[in-house]
């Protein structure tokens, strides 16, 4: 049993779970729940453009009434609070009927006088004819009501609507034939409703595409091969739901969808044998869909299935790529060192590179001089897999995960080294800093791709700068995931050496392939920042010598905090670095 | 009585799942997601999903596991989906000595690590105490499979600390 491996582990480990999940504040509240399910409730009524425009317009009016409640003495002059609820007025049904952008409803009904002692209450409002969408205007006050549509064959839809005064809209409940609408409530609820059919609009000629344009699409967000397709290109009769194996998933845990579809809805779901492991359903639409199953649900048994009414036609397209297994590469490809060196006594940043590679990398024999503890990150992306080597000790990353990690240094003598080995199409990142970075002297930021540095030029008697890339690096990977620093509302502290004169002058080097889209700066003080400055505003800056220069305005006398936030693309990638230094302002 | 209001689709039951669930619902998603406001959205999706598919809890007993398992799903879902942000752990500038939270930051760093189902099975089962069957059918997989996966997360935690223990032996003696 696991649970019988080591109870002194799990109990360590239960600890460490609770101490981290615990400590966090809690701040969901019930607004937030019923703000959330309102919201989503909303998302669901698809409202017509042209009763959205009637709302818009009538909205006005009705806040109007609404206040009028309470300001034009529709209510008795000296009401308690249960009194002035009981005869506030419900608004009525031309007002109701004006919310839908129309003259007259179709049916409408209500239940004006409340009666807290009686039993729920049911209003047949009349028949809808389908299919159909309907919009409703409701007066509601006191709670909710129900509204129910019957189509007389044992297929009732049911939807609440919170008390309120405003327009919505329902679709018909699916039945091709007539139903009948009724509205129930608690007896202390006094609503009033009224509701207009809207004729289904014609529909436009529908496009089943073809896999050549799901998997087009496909291929806009998915770096992944695919796997599976399956088709129902043919409308059928029928009522019994039709069940679409498109075939063995394997161990693919992500797969990316792309889907057509019209008539209905379908459900995309992975199984195996009875058990739905994952799925999605869905309303079709005019348009190519694509959908993620990002569970990472893995069974050696697992099938795609598409269900659908038979008068549903639909074209699937999948892609996927196998999960990596959990057991470490047993023999490392031959390396291939492709990142620079890093020389001996090197401090603070380490290393920094992203690289498309199979194969390993060493950097070896690194022992600066004070730093006796490093945080390493990595962050991997794509289909294969990042195996760290630190000092000897393994670290696993898959490239759906990314990690941070701490050690140190084995000793004097043995330095530091790490080898990372890359299987697979993976694109990569490794940092590796030194945590005392702050405190030793002479640090130097060396990323192979971007550099800030001091200007050559006569800075007229101004040290040149020097800026170390702190905590805020930024990755994100052309295709798709990233890394990001968790850096927290405070400013790095900066070291005395890495303070400036005002008017020095910064250049920033470029390596080749480097684009640089965006600078950033920000003057900040006691973590308020003062001035915000951005470049270039049109033109990205490209190669080592374009020219650009950009002057940023002063900030007031005093010690001043300074970032510069650099931002850059190589190959489709995004690269950000926030490099820290400080200013002094004397005059 | 909680159990027929979600079968009912009541919305005032919310506020009681809220209160009985929510803070746990939220520790399950973060120590999977690493970040506390996404832990918060699963915990609202969470909530909603269960107010919508109330019906689908047969067994009223189940009601916490069953939540556990959506919020479970919600959080995988949107872990692979997200832009994939880590948040670092806020480490002492100069350790000057290895304590028990070194060993605390070595575990959570191993979950860290873990891929990401692995990491559902650990969390559900040593922060929540799910069983070993309900951690199954959380995660949609067999007790055989959650027991190897807790087996290995284990045996990887084992090796770190060991391997801890062996650099503080070789750095502070």
């Amino acid at each position: 049993m696991a649970d019988e491996l080591d109870p002194r582990l799990e109990q360590q480990l239960r600890d460490a779970l609770h101490h981290e999940a615990d400590a966090l504040p809690f701040l969901v509240r019930a607004e937030d729940i019923d703000r959330a399910r309102r919201a989503r409730s909303r998302r669901r009524l698809a409202i017509p453009a042209s009763l959205l425009a009637a709302a818009a317009v009538v909205v006005v009016v009705v806040a109007t009434v609404v206040f009028g409640r309470f300001g034009n003495g529709d209510i008795a002059a000296t009401p308690s609070a249960s009194v002035a609820a009981t005869e506030v007025r419900l608004v009525g049904y031309e007002m109701l009927t004006a919310m839908l952008g129309v003259t007259k409803a179709d049916l409408q009904g209500e239940h004006p006088v409340a009666d807290p002692a009686g039993t729920p209450v049911t209003v047949e409002l009349g028949t809808v004819s389908a299919p159909a969408t309907v919009g409703y205007a409701i007066d509601c006050l006191g709670g909710h009501v129900t509204l129910t549509f019957d189509d007389g064959a044992g297929n009732p839809s049911t939807m609440q609507a919170d008390c309120a005064t405003q327009p919505y809209t329902a679709m018909a409940p699916g039945s091709q034939d007539p139903y009948r609408v009724s509205v129930t409530a608690d007896p202390a609820v006094r609503w009033r409703i009224v509701m207009v059919a809207v004729a289904a609009p014609s529909p436009a000629p529908f496009h089943l595409a073809t896999y050549e344009e799901l998997e087009a699409s496909l291929a806009e967000s998915s770096i992944m091969p695919v796997i599976l397709r399956g088709e129902h290109p043919v409308a059928e009769t029928g009522t019994e739901s039709v069940t679409t194996d498109l075939g063995p998933v394997g161990n693919v845990g992500f797969e990316d969808f792309a889907y057509s579809c019209t008539g209905g809805s379908i459900k995309i779901d992975k199984v195996a044998g009875d058990i739905v492991l994952n799925g999605m359903g869905t309303e079709c639409s005019d348009n190519i869909e694509l959908y993620t199953d990002a569970t990472d649900t893995v069974d050696p048994a697992a099938h795609i299935v598409v269900t659908a009414s038979p008068q549903v036609i639909w074209r699937v397209m999948i892609s996927g790529a196998p999960t990596p297994s959990q057991e470490p590469t047993p023999e490392p490809p031959t390396a291939t060192p492709s990142l620079p060196p890093v020389g001996t006594g090197e401090t603070g940043l380490i290393s920094m590179d992203i690289t498309a590679a199979d194969g390993s990398i060493t950097r070896e024999a690194v022992q600066p001089a004070g730093v006796d503890k490093y945080l390493l990150h990595a962050s991997c992306a794509g289909s294969g897999t990042l195996e760290l080597n630190i000092d000897g000790v393994d670290g696993y990353w898959d490239c759906g995960a990314i990690g941070t990690e701490t050690f140190a240094p084995s000793g004097v003598g043995n330095g530091v080294y790490v080898v990372a080995t890359v299987t697979g199409e993976a694109r990569f990142l490794l940092r590796l800093d030194g945590v005392d970075l702050a405190a030793t002297p002479g640090v130097t930021f060396v990323p192979p791709a971007l550099a800030v540095q001091g200007d050559p030029v006569d800075t007229g008697g101004h040290s040149a700068v020097t800026a170390f890339a702190g905590c805020g690096l930024r990755w994100t990977p052309k295709a798709g995931g990233g890394y990001a620093d968790e850096c927290g509302p405070s400013w790095q502290a900066v070291p005395d050496h890495l303070v400036q004169k005002p008017g020095t002058f910064i250049s920033i080097s470029l390596a080749d392939g480097w684009t640089i889209t965006k600078v950033e700066g920000a003057v900040a003080r006691n973590n308020a920042v003062v001035i915000t400055h951005g470049a270039p505003a049109e033109q990205p800056w490209t190669g080592a010598a374009s020219g650009d220069t950009w002057t940023f305005p002063a900030p007031p006398l005093g010690f001043w905090g300074v970032r510069l936030t650099v931002t850059a693309t190589k190959d489709g990638d995004t690269f950000q670095v926030p490099y820290y230094a400080a200013v002094y302002v004397t005059q | 009585m909680t159990v027929e209001a979600l079968r009912g689709h009541r919305p005032e039951v919310l506020d009681d799942l809220l209160d009985r669930f929510g803070r746990e619902i939220a520790g399950v998603a973060y120590l999977i997601l690493r970040d506390r406001a996404a832990a918060e959205d699963v915990v609202v999706d969470t909530l909603l999903t269960a107010l919508d598919r109330g019906e689908q809890l047969r067994d009223p007993d189940a009601l916490r596991p069953w939540l556990l398992r959506i919020a479970t799903n919600r959080a995988l879902g949107v872990r692979r989906s997200s832009s994939r942000v880590v948040q670092l752990h806020v480490l002492p500038d100069r350790p000057t000595r290895w304590t028990d939270e070194d060993a605390r930051l070595t575990l959570l760093g191993c979950v860290d690590r873990l891929a990401p189902r692995m990491r559902a099975a650990v969390v559900l089962r040593y922060y929540a105490d799910l069983s070993v069957r309900e951690v199954a059918e959380a995660l949609g997989t067999s007790e055989n499979t959650v027991k190897t996966q807790l087996r290995e997360s284990l045996e990887q935690m084992r090796r770190s600390l060991g391997d801890r223990d062996a650099m503080r032996e070789a750095t502070h003696g």
